[in-house]
């Protein structure tokens, strides 16, 4: 798959081989250039001015990095101004020219047209931006600019270009035509702009800080906004791994819009489908950062840091659950109702060609070795050792023999859960999802139901520090939840914040056992479905 | 097996709360093999149809099966299977015509090392074997044309969904369409062409449609629809001199409708009486035998065969009516 997203991906082939064909390209480098230079020479020229108006003795080792910032201010505004006016023009000209439904017919995904052309979009701007490295190079000579700083720079230049890029390509692929397209995408980004000017100027402490910083939280998306507008965050992990979420999200809508074809409903609602599982992901992150951050000095709760990745594997695993998340989700989890006669459409087929191929089998394979792994290793540091009877009783009740675990030992290993505790999670998620929806039959009843049992089995005793009551009772219940904890733990190292009773090795048992019920469960259920659709295509 | 089966297809427009029926109960079946020819006039609802089977449009009912997939649950597996046409096309710009197919060949997945080779077969059966290094632009619409229906040939699909795909083009041009359509045809395609322009489809389809203002009047083989359509029947009659006569006879006869230019002052000359029979098939010797007998002198009495233009007008008239 990945192959023909990327390396044989006709569009991107296509791209590159005309891209610099004819003179437009060369016209187009000839005076991003020259607009670089002329404000190099400007800037020198001002520096100069400056320098002698003040007439002392101000040192010639600044000049290399004024030179060097200021040139790189031209460049990223030239970048993010360029960028989008390539890709916002990437569907809509198909559209015009009447070249988009010979090229859909062809069988190429959309997400390979939307990767190739948001690859060969922001390439082109890698190109300009790399074509001005002598530019650069005169700055380092100048002085005090170092090619680390350079390099670092470049690749800011690189995420701002994806995120112009993929904004005018969403614009692009939602737009009648070219002309909407590239209004539609210069007014959002100078609308960022704006917006991370006034952000940047707020203060969290004053009363609209307050209000601005309750506002992203609703919005939900909180993590990954909040660590744009913040500068302290520019060029860290956060910064480039929600560059990539957002870049993410903004291809994964225009793909959803692609697929949609002329089905504007359906495109809203696979759309809303799939910003409800992001919010979901988010609330979840947000949840465990203020879970942390509770033991911590609340006062300091720095706008971008919330949810701040602090090892480079969880940014990476972070990735991917979102890239699976967006993209699952885009294959329309809940949209199963548009054939109502046959409730059952061809996401629905493609889910359960999914369910039914081994790929899940494979993943059940997996997830069960994982299982019988942790909780052998977790029998290393717990009096009981591995066995089947204690793998059983551990299934049951989380006490096999007086082996409870002691947490906040301080040796037990969580770091190894993480990535289970991720793939339970969304596997766990997903058919979850399927079930609910296949039992209702009414994609919005599933949708309503799913987010009810999130708030009330997961959020609700997360919030509430459950160690007593009716919170502890469903967080017991819950093994997603747990996974939760295994995951904030691992990631913190807070000791002492599992309510006491509740043992590792047994929740993950149990959130086998769960996940492992769902999957029997949205099978059987599915199997149902498909007999009753080939029953029905076979009367005819 | 059959090919392509659509049932109850209906596809109804909404724009600004205004409804526009573009297509409905629509049936057809069609087997391996078949050349359908779709005709009807401009906006009668074949692109849509056409549209709907290449999955560019979900019907609003009904069903489409092509090759065993529907078209609204599988259309990966249904665009695998199908070549489309569509009506007006455009081409990248600053691109040669091999790396035009070459950009398809990789769409449609087709392994790496064999693609060179299925485009210059395409090329070959295509006749742009010298075109391959010009750039797309520079070619004259019919190239353009035949270069859209190589595309559609990459993947070696059985069915062949083409919209118009003669219209705009110079009689030579649209000869070479013709002519690579009937080899098409021998390969055992299954082909869905769509045209407002009769002759042409006579040719070469075994089956035809006519559609008029999205309801699909007439279908099936084109000899069976020749003689359902052909309870009435034009007849020529050339006379030697005496055609007052001959006219005065035939207004007597029942079952006999001349012609509005004929029953009036005939001119004497060389124009043939023309007049419909619209009695049973087969009786039309009576007529004959009339006139003889009135001592009208016969040259000759001559039924030409019925086109599928006077088919479709007779159709889609009934249809007005």
């Amino acid at each position: 798959m990945l192959r023909s997203l990327f390396w044989d991906n006709p569009v991107i082939v296509r791209e590159f081989r005309v891209r610099m064909r004819g003179a437009r390209a060369m016209w187009l480098l000839f005076w991003y250039l020259a607009v670089l230079s002329i404000a190099l020479v400007t800037l020198i020229a001002g520096w100069n001015a400056m320098r002698h108006a003040a007439s002392s003795s101000s040192d010639t080792s600044t000049i290399g990095i004024v030179a060097f910032e200021g040139l790189l201010i031209v460049q990223a505004f030239l970048v993010v101004f360029i960028t989008p006016a390539i890709t916002s023009g990437a569907i809509t000209i198909e559209k015009e020219q009447r070249t988009l439904d010979i090229l859909q017919v062809s069988g190429i995904s959309p997400s390979s047209i939307i990767i190739g052309k948001l690859l060969s979009g922001v390439c082109f701007a890698v190109l300009l931006t790399f074509s001005s490295v002598p530019l650069f190079a005169l700055c380092a000579i100048l002085g005090s600019v170092d090619i680390g700083l350079v390099l670092n720079y470049f690749l800011l230049l690189c995420a701002w270009a994806s995120i112009a890029g993929a904004s005018g390509l969403l614009w692009s692929a939602v737009a009648r035509n070219t002309m909407l397209a590239v209004l539609g995408s210069y007014t959002t980004v100078l609308l960022t702009a704006v917006f991370v000017l006034l952000a940047l100027n707020i203060q969290p402490a004053t009363p609209f800080g307050i209000a601005w910083y309750t506002l992203l939280t609703a919005v939900g998306l909180h993590p990954v906004i909040t660590s744009m507008f913040s500068l302290s965050l520019v060029g860290t992990s956060t910064f480039y791994f929600n560059t990539l979420v957002v870049v993410l999200l903004l291809s994964n809508a225009a793909v959803i819009r692609l697929d949609a074809g002329d089905g504007k409903r359906v495109f809203v609602q696979r759309l809303g489908c799939s910003l409800f599982m992001v919010w979901i992901t988010t609330s979840v992150m947000m949840t465990w950062h203020r879970f942390s951050s509770a033991t911590q000095n609340s006062t300091s709760v720095h706008i971008g840091a919330i949810a701040q990745p602090q090892a480079p594997l969880l940014v990476i695993i972070l990735g991917i659950v979102v890239f699976a998340i967006a993209f699952g989700t885009s294959d329309g989890t809940f949209d199963y109702e548009v054939d109502k006669e046959q409730r059952c459409d061809r996401t629905f087929k493609r889910l359960l060609r999914w369910i039914n191929s081994d790929q899940l089998r494979f993943l059940h394979v997996v997830l069960t070795a994982a299982t019988v792994l942790t909780v052998y290793k977790l029998g290393h540091y717990s009096s009981a050792r591995f066995s089947l009877p204690n793998f059983l009783r551990y299934l049951v009740w989380s006490s096999p023999g007086g082996a409870v675990m002691q947490h906040g030992t301080g040796a037990t290993p969580y770091t190894p859960f993480v990535l289970m505790a991720i793939m339970m999670f969304v596997v766990g998620f997903t058919l979850f999802c399927i079930l609910l929806s296949q039992i209702t039959r009414m994609r919005w009843i599933a949708v309503v139901l799913t987010v009810l049992w999130l708030l009330t089995d997961t959020i609700v005793p997360l919030n509430s520090y459950a160690t007593t009551g009716p919170s502890k009772v469903l967080l017991y219940l819950n093994p997603f939840a747990m996974t939760f904890y295994l995951f904030q733990r691992s990631i913190y190292g807070v000791a002492g914040m599992l309510p006491s009773g509740i043992n590792v090795a047994s929740t993950i048992c149990k959130t086998w056992l769960v996940v492992t019920v769902l999957e029997i469960a949205a099978i059987i259920a599915l199997r149902k479905v498909s007999t009753r659709s080939n029953n029905h295509g076979n009367e005819e | 097996m059959a090919t392509i089966v659509v049932e109850n297809l209906s596809r109804v427009f909404v724009s600004g709360g205004a409804k526009l029926t573009a297509l409905e109960n629509l049936n057809l079946t069609l087997e391996a093999g078949d050349v359908f020819g779709f005709i009807g006039p401009n906006g009668a609802g074949k692109t849509t149809t056409i549209k709907i089977l290449a999955t560019l449009l979900r019907p609003t009912s009904g069903t489409a099966v092509v090759c065993g997939h529907d078209v609204v649950q599988d259309p990966f597996a249904v665009r695998r299977s199908i070549g489309y046409m569509p009506d007006f096309f455009g081409v990248y710009d600053d691109i040669k015509v091999w790396e035009y197919l070459d950009f398809f060949a990789a769409a449609y997945k087709l392994p790496r090392n064999s693609r060179s080779s299925v485009i210059a077969g395409v090329l070959d059966l295509t006749d742009l074997k010298t075109k391959k290094e010009a750039y797309v632009e520079t070619l004259s619409r019919g190239m353009k044309q035949r270069l859209c229906l190589a595309k559609t040939l990459l993947h070696d699909p059985p069915v062949l969904l083409l919209d118009e795909p003669a219209s705009g083009l110079d009689p030579r041009a649209r000869i070479e369409i013709r002519e690579l359509l009937k080899e098409l045809q021998t390969m055992g395609k299954t082909i869905i062409v769509s045209s407002h322009i009769l002759p042409e489809m006579e040719e070469f389809c075994n089956k035809v449609g006519i559609i008029e203002k999205g309801h699909l009047i007439v279908s099936g083989e084109v000899k069976e629809i020749r003689q359902s359509v052909r309870g009435s029947m034009n007849v020529e009659l050339r006379v030697a001199g005496d055609e007052e006569l001959a006219t005065a006879v035939l207004k007597r006869l029942s079952g006999v409708s001349l012609n509005p230019a004929e029953s009036s002052a005939v001119t004497a000359g060389l124009e043939p009486i023309r007049f419909v029979y619209s009695g049973t098939p087969g009786s039309e010797h009576q007529v004959l035998t009339s006139l003889v007998t009135a001592g009208v002198k016969v040259l000759s009495f001559y039924s030409p065969a019925t086109d599928l233009e006077e088919i479709f007008m007779k159709v889609t008239k009934g249809a007005v009516n």
